[in-house]
């Protein structure tokens, strides 16, 4: 019981309380793509961090779960295999 | 009677759900060196970035790191072979690796300040900072592992561990083999992303 009205105020502050963002995603975007051309400019590197950011927690899922992905894969080849023995 | 069964059911579930847990916090927290190391290739491309040279303290550092998870594995490989007599050792032997790590890093900081990269102000520049940042984060991260192990060698040499009692020791070496994974990572990355 505590907790759930614990966790309603804590929604309910969320909700009321919106930190007000002074800045949108079209803004950032039209300041990148206007100053492309600018030998210092932060268009640069900007997608190479993206790009690094996004393999990230591909790498990390795949490594944590490396064990259940090498069980499937085996699974699946040997349904394959089971398969191509019920056809012959 | 029935509440020591639900209080040992309790126990049972909740070291079933610990390292799950821990991956899932390693996982964060990778999440933080990854989203550092980003804002970092996107700080490099965008000029004004200063190329210095990295101090050779840090490679001493490197090694000291990696002495320090190989005892642990050697901690961990006593346990599970149920073998409980060397453990302390090793276990005293990755602590203090651990903290000759933590005054080789922070040597290292002295060497880069007496160079003139200094962490903020005036005469700070971005590529030296992000070094501080990533190395101090990696630090923080590494006086959470320093606990982790002390604890767990004080709880070896009470030899409160037994062969199918090991899981504080098995988190306790998850967590260190991470922070050494870790500095691997950082060290390399900063070596030759410059």
């Amino acid at each position: 019981m505590k907790t759930k009205i614990i966790l309603c105020i804590a929604v309910a502050l969320a909700v009321c309380l919106p930190l007000d963002a002074t800045a949108q995603c079209a803004m950032c975007r039209a300041s990148l793509e206007s100053s492309i051309n600018d030998p210092n400019s932060v268009a640069k590197g900007i997608n190479k961090g993206i790009l690094y950011i996004m393999v990230i927690p591909y790498v990390l899922i795949a490594f944590i779960f490396r064990k259940q992905i090498a069980a499937l894969y085996k699974q699946s080849r040997a349904g394959r295999s089971m398969a191509a023995k019920a056809n012959s | 009677m029935e509440k020591a069964l639900y209080v040992s059911e309790l126990m049972a579930a909740r070291q079933k759900a610990a390292k799950p847990m821990l991956w899932l916090a390693m996982a964060s927290m990778a999440m933080i060196f990854a989203g550092l190391t980003s804002a970092y290739v996107v700080r490099a491309g965008n000029g004004n970035w200063l190329i210095f040279k990295m101090p050779a303290t840090f490679l001493i550092s490197t090694a000291l790191i990696t002495a320090s998870s190989l005892n642990m594995l050697a901690a961990s490989q006593k346990a599970k072979a149920g073998v409980f007599s060397g453990m302390a050792w090793y276990l005293f032997f990755t602590l203090v690796l651990g903290v000759a790590f933590t005054f080789c890093q922070l040597q290292a900081w002295a060497e880069l300040t007496a160079t003139g990269i200094v962490f903020g102000g005036k005469y700070s520049n971005a590529a030296g900072s992000f070094l501080y940042a990533l190395t101090g984060m990696h630090l923080f991260h590494l006086a959470g592992g320093l606990i982790a192990v002390l604890v767990t060698w004080i709880k070896s040499l009470g030899r409160k561990y037994s062969a199918g009692n090991t899981l504080g020791l098995e988190l306790c070496a998850m967590y260190w083999h991470f922070l050494t994974a870790v500095w691997l990572y950082l060290f390399l990355f900063l070596y030759f992303f410059r």
